[in-house]
């Protein structure tokens, strides 16, 4: 019997572990993406914050960092809940759709798979913030010049973006072991405890210290943003503070993403 | 490449913390060519496939692969990266093309080099008729069009010992013969193990069968053989003339002018005007699976069939 197929080199195992992860990265993007949930939730909660930014006035201000920064404090208060929420379900999806198996039999491990995921569904879910960013600057540009435009990068990548990887890395992960649903809740109260109830409530909570993921320690060091929660506990962050806030939320995300992966293949050790 | 020597030996896996045997100390070495698994529903043909690709792990026993046991993850791996896995639950992502999806298979087993891997996804997907509708979303496909995609994956690394899981469930019957017709092309110089549950299936296509019940080997041979076990103890039964005495094997019923035929399985005639008929592989099966036929075989890895 002849055989069907042109024989090719035999692919091996151990070939390209940056190269699958980037395969599934441009996969997970591609999917995520494409999805409507993704572009209405996220933009939906960026529009319901800048329909009437905060602090008021600040919008006509020409201290270009300051006003960049506060608008890329309204544009963190609340998408990062529509970011979680709209990631959660990427976590079990192969389970669900019944993909299991057949990946597990391929000779690419969880790690790469993982990464992948949370590398590209993250990239995708922060596409519309990205976009909608673009759209403002280009706003502000037209207004105020084109000096808008690096400051305007510089503060979407201290401001918004740490909070947005440190979320999408617990969104892709959490639901593994709580499920889609309990997550999003549990997202959504994280989010209003943990960054907008301030001391003043007098309960314990990360906002206002360096711990908290909306930004404001960036803000307030690097571009005299407003402050709100670190103005309650006195605080006017320094740069060294903001640095510490940054690294703490890209730490926190890579913990997670690295005691998932070793979670994951304890309890698969095919 | 040449076909891979698998060793399964004493091979036992167990759920709900040893509850459940699934598989009970199965010993075999598949042969080259088209290899049937067949047994009824929970015989614990999933599982000895999901063991054989590296998915699950055997409480105990081993399974061998050029004489290396998959003892270590590297190991399992490399031999996954020649091996080719058609489950019997075969998910793929909806919202993905068939020339996507196999893309994106082809880079997770391993074919990493872009032209390579676009030049060998054309190729499955014209294998396996595809071709025309490839730039679809998956989620617009039928059912044997989604199973077609499941062999393009499964043939993408262009496998030495491919697995297949009941492939033509659900198909109608013109797809299930294009289905058979193309894991027969495909046999060639590779191992094809296909587990189904109809028997008619392993006849057309394969010259090597093993038969699992209750997670144990209940034979293993040359298909041939499988019909030899119920030779003398088929026979055919008319109604209204005689009804065939209840509890006896019946491998079917065919209404006719005279009346109903039974053709039934007995070690001795069931009735006085019982035909004696010629047995087939299905009657080979049914014999076996109801304890009729003459012995039970549990050979040990170094029977090699074929």
């Amino acid at each position: 019997m002849t055989t069907v197929l042109q024989r090719t080199t035999p692919p091996t195992a151990a070939r390209g572990w940056w190269a699958k992860t980037v395969a599934a990265a441009r996969y997970e993007y591609l999917m995520q993406v494409r999805r409507p949930a993704v572009w209405v939730v996220v933009l939906g909660l960026i529009a319901l914050r800048c329909a009437s930014p905060f602090p008021p006035g600040f919008t006509s201000s020409t201290d270009l960092p300051f006003l960049v920064a506060d608008w890329a404090g309204n544009f963190v208060m609340l998408c990062p809940i529509g970011v979680g929420a709209v990631l959660a379900d990427r976590a079990r999806r192969e389970s669900r759709l019944e993909l299991n198996d057949l990946l597990a039999s391929t000779p690419t491990g969880i790690g790469p798979r993982l990464w992948g995921k949370a590398i590209g569904a993250g990239a995708a879910t922060i596409t519309p913030v990205a976009v909608a960013w673009v759209g403002l600057l280009g706003y502000l540009t037209a207004r105020h010049g084109a000096g808008v435009i690096p400051v305007g990068l510089a503060a979407f990548a201290a401001i918004v973006l740490p909070g947005l990887v440190f979320i999408s890395a617990c969104s892709v992960t959490v639901p593994y072991l709580t499920g889609p649903v309990l997550y999003r809740i549990g997202v959504f109260g994280y989010w209003i405890w943990g960054n907008m109830v301030g001391p003043r409530f007098g309960i314990p909570t990360p906002a206002g210290t360096p711990f908290e993921a909306i930004g404001e320690y960036p803000a307030g060091a690097w571009f005299h943003g407003t402050l709100f929660d670190a103005r309650q506990r006195g605080i006017t962050p320094t740069g060294g503070e903001a640095v510490l806030s940054i690294a703490f939320l890209l730490l926190m995300a890579l913990a997670t993403l690295m005691i998932t992966q070793l979670v994951l293949t304890r309890r698969n050790p095919s | 490449m040449t076909a891979p020597d698998v060793t399964i030996t004493d091979l036992t896996v167990t759920f709900r913390r040893g509850e459940v045997r699934a598989l009970d100390g199965i010993s075999l070495r598949l042969p080259v060519g088209m290899v049937g698994l067949l047994g009824p529903n929970g015989a614990g043909k999933t599982t000895f496939m999901r063991v054989l690709t590296g998915v699950l792990l055997p409480n105990s026993g081993s399974v061998a692969v050029d004489g290396t046991e998959l003892t270590s993850r590297g190991r399992r791996q490399e031999v996954r990266a020649t091996t080719g896995y058609l489950p019997q639950e075969l998910g793929l992502y909806p919202d993905l093309t068939a020339r996507q999806f196999l893309d994106y298979m082809a880079l997770l087993k391993g074919i990493t080099d872009r032209r390579a891997r676009r030049a060998r996804v054309e190729e499955v997907l014209e294998l396996v008729s595809l071709g025309d509708v490839a730039h679809r979303k998956v989620k617009g496909y039928s059912g044997g069009m989604k199973r077609r995609v499941g062999i393009a994956q499964a043939i993408l690394n262009d496998p030495r010992l491919l697995i297949v899981d009941e492939p033509t469930v659900g198909l109608d019957p013109e797809e299930r013969l294009r289905f058979r017709a193309l894991l027969a092309r495909l046999a060639g110089d590779r191992t094809v193990l296909l587990s189904t549950h109809i028997v008619d299936d392993v006849v057309q296509t394969c010259p090597n069968v093993v038969v699992i019940e209750r997670g144990q080997v209940a034979f293993q041979g040359a298909i041939g053989d499988l019909a030899t076990r119920a030779e003398g103890m088929v026979w055919h039964l008319t109604q209204p003339a005689t009804a065939p005495p209840p509890g006896l094997p019946t491998v079917n019923v065919t209404p006719g002018s005279t009346g109903t035929t039974y053709r039934v399985i007995s070690p001795t005639s069931p009735a006085p005007d019982a035909e004696r008929v010629s047995a087939t592989v299905e009657d080979g099966y049914i014999a076996l699976m109801h304890g009729t036929a003459p012995e039970r075989t549990q050979p040990g890895p170094d029977l090699r069939v074929g």
